[in-house]
């Protein structure tokens, strides 16, 4: 009985140093996944673009939408999901209040705040992007992205996104995969959410430099369409 | 376990279904409204300018066709920055070369763009990279790649 009490009390004084707010957070400092490095993308899974679970807006909207009108001709980036989805690498940076994500893709630049900002920004290509860590992932959620004729699906037959698109990356590393698990949301043209997977592996590989884009020489393809291909004449 | 093994099939089914509905998306702007897939012709010429910019590297190459007509075709490469993995600068090409180039032709009539399946030099090298997969294979690609499809030309 001598022994119990100062082993109560050692109990007592380790679970207050447990609890203690710098404890806590040291904890959570550990369970912070490194995600930190250069990645090369080794798998795609996403929804068959016939697929899209489109309402009839959407349906009218995809309609309506023309192949010229891509904003992508006029040097405006790629965006999530699709971003993730082409053949380049790209980088993710840890900071203790954000996460920056650089991509070889039309030189983005995103910067997900841990928590977010007190005043969020307007709406704007790349959206306002917020992030957080839960357990051993980092979860992304990105909303105010503008009007994109090509922002659910940028191949032909494209389908638009809207302001209400919303999307959630979840970012997990297990060993050397990298794998971001996407829901693409967007109420206004779909009727349920989508979901994609990436997978990276690491890469020794530099980013390589994105030389600025040219307007002129990006509609230049336009020229090679048929008119007759042309839904409403307007290259 | 009984109930395992009947719910295996059902498990095949639906694993089945997923892949059948996923597909990669390699994108920046599709080949296909631009080019026509199903044609091949051959160019040879002589290079006038080699801009190496983004999104896509142009190749002009001034042609004769079998009358004298000379007209100046326009290669589009795959972005800049898959190119410069492959070792390709703003030198690659230089004015007055003679390359062959063999691709699939620009679809609107009275234009003479070409997408590149190849290109090689006077001497007849190909050049690394310089088809639609610009120097991606399958492994590397992480998903289709280019030139599968509606894809490519990233």
């Amino acid at each position: 009985m001598a022994l119990v009490r100062p082993m109560c009390a050692a109990a007592a004084v380790a679970t207050a140093v447990l609890i203690a707010p710098g404890h806590v957070s040291s904890l959570q400092a550990q369970a912070t996944p490194n995600l930190s490095g250069i990645w090369q993308r080794t798998r795609t899974v996403a929804p068959n673009p016939d697929q899209l679970p489109l309402n009839a807006r959407g349906v009218a909207l995809k309609e309506a939408i023309d192949e010229s009108l891509a904003p992508m001709y006029d040097c405006v980036p790629a965006t999530i999901p699709h971003i993730l989805g082409d053949p380049y690498n790209f980088s993710i940076e840890q900071r203790p209040d954000r996460v920056i994500f650089r991509f070889e893709k039309d030189g983005v630049t995103r910067t997900a705040f841990i928590g977010g900002r007190a005043t969020p920004s307007d709406y704007a290509v790349q959206g306002y992007s917020v992030a957080k860590y839960e357990g051993n992932a980092l979860v992304v959620e990105t909303s105010m992205y503008t009007f994109d004729p090509g922002g659910l699906e940028d191949k032909p037959p494209m389908v638009p996104s809207s302001t209400q698109k919303r999307t959630t990356e979840r970012y997990t590393r297990t060993g050397d995969q990298l794998t971001v698990d996407v829901v693409l949301e967007d109420r206004l043209i779909m009727k349920e959410p989508v979901k994609f997977m990436f997978q990276f592996k690491p890469t020794k590989d530099a980013l390589v430099e994105w030389p600025e884009c040219d307007p002129e020489q990006s509609r230049a393809p336009l020229n090679y369409m048929p008119v007759s291909s042309l839904k409403y004449g307007i290259r | 376990m009984r109930r395992i093994l009947l719910l295996f099939p059902v498990a095949v089914v639906a694993a089945a279904a997923f892949q059948w509905f996923s597909v990669s998306i390699d994108a920046h702007h599709s080949e296909a409204p631009f080019y026509d897939g199903e044609k091949t012709v051959s160019i040879r010429g002589v290079v006038k300018s080699w801009v190496f910019r983004n999104p896509h590297p142009f190749l002009y190459v001034e042609v004769a066709d079998d009358k004298g007509v000379k007209n100046d075709w326009v290669l589009e490469f795959v972005g800049p920055v898959r190119l410069i993995k492959q070792g390709w600068s703003a030198k690659t090409f230089t004015p007055g070369e003679i390359v062959s180039a063999t691709g699939h032709p620009s679809r609107a009539p009275g234009t003479f763009g070409l997408s590149p399946l190849s290109v090689s030099r006077a001497d007849g090298s190909v050049i690394p990279g310089s088809g639609r997969s610009g120097g991606l294979t399958p492994e590397n690609s992480g998903g289709r790649g280019p030139g599968g499809g509606g894809g490519g030309n990233n």
